[in-house]
């Protein structure tokens, strides 16, 4: 009897280890996604996704027109229901739970402002639900000062009486912000808030929100399909492809390492070859292999290069040349006829400049350095 | 026509409807205002005035209007009034749901057929679907057999000619005229809004009463016009599915200008429901231009 006493109250001790060992790795997940799959029929926009995104990070969710990233998004805030899979917000298994008891709140693509309420009411609209976090809104605090918090933090004092009719489209942006962040959300989910606005109010807009996002220190989860945008805010990228995640990886790496021939593309011009490795590396075989050099790591020259060392070099003939300013672009072939591109900053004069015209030959050198091999079979 | 300066050319556009206003509205509406000043003769005729100026000082030119305000007529007018203010709160409370069903629940493939459906009553006279309901209302009609059937009653119920069976008929009619401004305001409505309350926090009747409800006002209002100022002028509902003690003023102002022969106090009545209406129209043009919409 007292043995048995005993085993139980080591067993409940046991119990509550593992409960704070799984809290203690949860600590700092803030949405922990474990083989979510959206199937719409047959097709399967979201395709056995699993990854984390950690808090306090900017996490994009990169990738063409149905790839499937908003879908994904809308899964986190609980507008769309996995078909199959797990997932945990702040630890909290919510896989089947209803969008409105959730603890994160959504910028919408077209920013879904109520038109028939007023600024104020619509960044107040959520604030008797409380269902960001409620530990971070102190008791007896007046709904009127959050929402004039709200509207300072997105810079829209005195415009609370107007109607979202009466907005320009960045003000509408910043309501949208406002109403979601009044709630303190766990994370903030923006769905390409910022596809409506001109390019210049784009830009300004990518500075602030990343400031705002690093000053709050509040997880942000936001869908882009532009590669430079994505680039400008991210912590973290995942660069989404047919309902898979191609590259989850810190930002200057998906752009500097892409992993497939996909997420080169996609992050910008690359020039693709196949060469064999000479000594087994990591790649293990002396198989063929696909690389990828981008076209403003390639220098273009009127005389072989070959005297230095270390530099690859490739003659090519030069079919195209294209001033930008800022820049020049040229489009040459290869001696398998294939195509390069090189981006050359206008930072220097070029040597024998007068050689490189459209039908010269010339060669193309790189340091090897800058040759990203991709880690998918060659394709035909 | 060529050489016509492109100013008036609007003016001609306009012109078959101001020559149709004016001699189906306007005319008849004077003719009405001027009779509605008059007497009535012996005959049933209009009585010539001899002395105008005594006539007109002395008020006898609104002898109608005065004695529209007996008691006996006013609860006539007040009937009309709850009866129709009925009327449209149970088309809305009906045409609501039902709306509801067909702009947002029901699935795409028979949105077509049911929304049909709604519309094929108009294919028929108003008056022959009013008397189907005499025979479904009548003491051996379809209502009372299908009762008497299924062993619910055992005597045939009154069921028609009492203010319950002129209700019938008017919910019957009018509902299609709520049914089709809401449907149409909640196929307008952007879904997303709703997906933006759920991630505010709303659950389902917050939701509705916060974004659904207000945003199909709109809709509830143009309804809300269509089916009331038809119910408040009605007459052939209650003619034929009422009793004597569920007359409307729409069949005392019918009365006044056949059994009764008094022209002029018929006229006197139909201004003053006229002017109801029309103060009903401003207030709602009033609430339209408030919400900047568009009228009806």
């Amino acid at each position: 009897m007292f043995h048995g006493l005993r085993l139980g109250a080591a067993l409940g001790h046991d119990d509550t280890m593992a409960a704070d060992a799984s809290l203690n790795i949860d600590a700092n997940i803030d949405v922990d996604i474990e083989r979510v799959s959206k199937r719409f029929g047959a097709v399967a926009a979201v395709d056995d996704v699993t990854l984390q995104i950690r808090r306090g990070e900017f996490f994009s969710l990169l990738g063409p027109s149905g790839c499937g990233k908003t879908t994904l998004l809308r899964m986190i805030a609980g507008l769309e229901l996995p078909t199959s899979g797990m997932l945990r917000i702040d630890g909290r298994a919510m896989t089947h739970e209803p969008a409105h008891r959730r603890p994160v709140n959504m910028v919408f693509q077209h920013y879904a402002l109520f038109p028939h309420l007023s600024v104020e009411k619509n960044v107040g609209f959520g604030l008797r639900y409380v269902k960001g976090d409620p530990a971070r809104f102190p008791e007896g605090i007046e709904p009127a000062r959050l929402i004039d918090e709200a509207l300072a933090l997105v810079r829209l004092q005195g415009l609370g009486k107007r109607k979202p009719h009466e907005l320009s489209g960045g003000q509408r942006q910043r309501v949208a912000l406002a109403r979601a962040l009044v709630l303190r959300p766990r994370v903030l989910l923006l769905d390409e808030p910022l596809g409506a606005l001109d390019q210049k109010l784009r830009k300004e807009m990518q500075v602030e929100l990343k400031t705002l996002q690093r000053e709050l220190g509040l997880t942000f989860v936001f869908v882009t399909h532009d590669q430079e945008e994505a680039l400008t805010m991210s912590d973290r990228i995942a660069v989404m492809n047919a309902g898979k995640v191609e590259q989850l990886d810190e930002a200057a790496k998906v752009f500097e390492s892409p992993r497939t021939a996909f997420v080169a593309t996609f992050m910008g011009a690359g020039n693709f070859f196949e060469a064999k490795f000479e000594s087994k590396s990591e790649f293990k075989s002396a198989t063929a292999h696909r690389f990828i050099v981008r076209p403003e790591k390639l220098t273009l020259h009127a005389q072989s290069p070959a005297g230095k060392l270390g530099l690859s070099v490739l003659p090519v003939t030069i079919e195209q040349r294209i001033y930008q300013g800022v820049s020049t672009l040229w489009n040459v072939r290869g001696p398998g006829n294939e195509a390069w591109t090189v981006y050359e900053q206008n930072d220097r004069p070029f040597v024998g400049e007068a050689a490189l015209l459209p039908g010269a030959k010339a060669w193309l050198a790189w340091d090897p350095a800058h040759a990203i091999a991709l880690h998918e079979p060659t394709r035909g | 026509m060529a050489d016509l300066a492109p100013r008036s050319r609007p003016f001609l556009l306009l012109l078959p409807t101001w020559l149709t206003l004016g001699l189906f509205f306007v005319l008849p509406l004077g003719i009405v205002l001027i009779l509605s000043f008059a007497q009535r003769s012996p005959t049933g005729s209009i009585s010539p005035v001899t002395d105008w100026w005594a006539y007109i000082s002395s008020g006898k030119f609104l002898s109608n209007y005065a004695q529209s305000l007996d008691g006996l007529y006013l609860r006539i007018f007040w009937r009309s009034l709850w009866m129709a203010v009925l009327t449209t709160v149970l088309c809305a409370v009906i045409a609501y749901p039902a709306a509801y069903y067909l702009a947002i629940a029901a699935p795409t493939r028979w949105k077509g057929l049911l929304l049909a459906l709604a519309v094929i009553p108009f294919w028929t006279s108003f008056l022959v679907r009013t008397y189907a309901w005499m025979l479904i209302l009548r003491t051996q009609g379809l209502a009372n057999d299908l009762l008497i059937a299924a062993h619910l009653i055992k005597e045939p119920l009154d069921l028609l000619y009492n203010q319950t069976s002129v209700m019938i008929g008017l919910v019957y009619g009018e509902l299609p005229f709520m049914l089709l401004p809401v449907y149409a305001s909640l196929e307008k409505l952007d879904r997303s809004l709703l997906e933006a309350a759920s991630d505010l926090g709303a659950g389902k009747w917050s939701r509705f009463w916060r974004v659904t409800l207000p945003l199909t006002a709109p809709g509830l209002a143009a309804g809300t016009v269509l089916v009331f100022v038809p119910s408040l002028g009605q007459f052939v509902v209650s003619d034929l599915l009422g009793g004597s003690r569920s007359m409307l003023i729409g069949n005392m102002i019918q009365n006044q200008f056949t059994t009764a022969r008094n022209q002029p106090f018929g006229s006197a009545l139909a201004l003053e429901l006229t002017l109801l209406v029309l103060l009903l129209l401003i207030a709602y043009a009033a609430y339209a231009r408030k919400r900047g919409e568009e009228l009806l």
